[in-house]
């Protein structure tokens, strides 16, 4: 592939840019679509916003797609991409949202304690049941089905928090910078969310006591 | 005595201080299960205190359920970082939202007067 089949467009004051060839923006839409949407809505939760990230996130590929080296995979670059859009995203309007969330929990955490002498022990129908399982056992699709259930149930917060710091492995000080919280904050945030999911999911997955989800 | 007043309070303040900071020992080594939750959160993302980690496997030696609960967190945290976009019903992209998607990329390109000539 010569340089001469690379065009270069200059769009307003920004610097050149060029598009090689093998740059394919509508096959790019074919073979990762769908998976940058469902990352992207698991995220935002909002088919119209995530759609709209997914067409940022492939302009921007399509602009910096000189710097693609193929170190990585044309999908993980892709979603690398997305991912930081969705963190600029949450940076920009993240300050605005209150803690509501972390309301939500209270009300389960209680039900699961009750007070044995002067300690709070698990509610005989809250404690964690047997799960007999490795990580192979749970990386199923039934697990990944009940996995997806239960981070859509969770308040937006939580789940964002969640889905970043134990899906993306965001750093701690990357997830405080873009939310605008403090380290314990998060924690908190962290330990409510995984309460919750950890309940939820030996609901949904091992299908025990379901009258306890309301 | 003119200095009876104020050595009392002293002595008083020292007291109690000693006594909140054993009431804290306490706490920390004496978990309870709603504690512990916590705990074994917190255990994925820093380095607890001494008495805290003390009182944790304390805790976890005697409680079966909260041992549960960690080894549950624990699988959670590792088996977290494999979610994939296509696991488990993934939510696709419609027909139409893809048709959208080619032809926002494709005026993007043709607006930037990029023009491949294959031929």
């Amino acid at each position: 592939m010569s340089t001469k089949e690379i065009a270069t467009m200059t769009t307003g004051d920004e610097t050149p840019v060029s598009i090689g060839p093998a740059a394919h923006p509508e096959r790019w839409v074919d073979e990762h679509g769908d998976y940058l949407f469902h990352f992207a809505l698991s995220r935002l939760r909002n088919p119209t916003l995530a759609e709209d990230f997914v067409q940022e996130a492939l302009l921007a590929g399509i602009k910096a797609h000189h710097r693609f080296e193929g170190r990585s995979t044309e999908r993980s670059w892709l979603t690398g991409i997305l991912r930081n859009k969705i963190l600029d995203h949450f940076r920009r309007a993240g300050r605005e949202t209150t803690f509501t969330d972390l309301d939500f929990h209270g009300d389960e955490e209680t039900r699961s304690f009750e007070d044995r002498g002067f300690l709070p022990h698990w509610a005989a129908d809250r404690a964690p049941g047997e799960w007999g399982g490795t990580v192979e056992n749970l990386d199923r699709d039934e697990f990944w089905k009940a996995f997806n259930h239960c981070t859509a149930k969770l308040p937006e917060r939580s789940a964002r928090v969640f889905l970043m710091r134990e899906v993306d492995d965001t750093s701690t000080e990357e997830i405080c910078a873009a939310l605008g919280i403090t380290p314990n904050n998060l924690w908190v945030m962290l330990h409510r969310a995984r309460f919750a999911l950890r309940r939820c999911l030996e609901v949904a997955w091992l299908g025990r006591t379901p009258e306890s989800t309301e | 005595m003119a200095d009876g007043e104020p050595a009392t309070a002293a002595a008083m303040t020292f007291l109690e201080r000693c006594t909140k900071a054993l009431e804290r020992a306490r706490a920390s080594l004496m978990p309870g299960c709603r504690e512990m939750t916590r705990r074994s959160s917190d255990a994925l993302e820093r380095e607890p205190g001494l008495f805290d980690r003390i009182g944790a496997r304390i805790h976890l030696a005697m409680c079966s359920a909260c041992r549960r609960y960690r080894t549950q967190l624990n699988l959670l945290h590792r088996t977290a970082r494999r979610w994939r976009p296509e696991n488990g019903s993934p939510k696709r992209l419609s027909p139409e939202a893809k048709e959208r998607l080619k032809a926002a990329l494709k005026k993007h390109v043709d607006e930037g007067d990029c023009d491949h000539d294959h031929g």
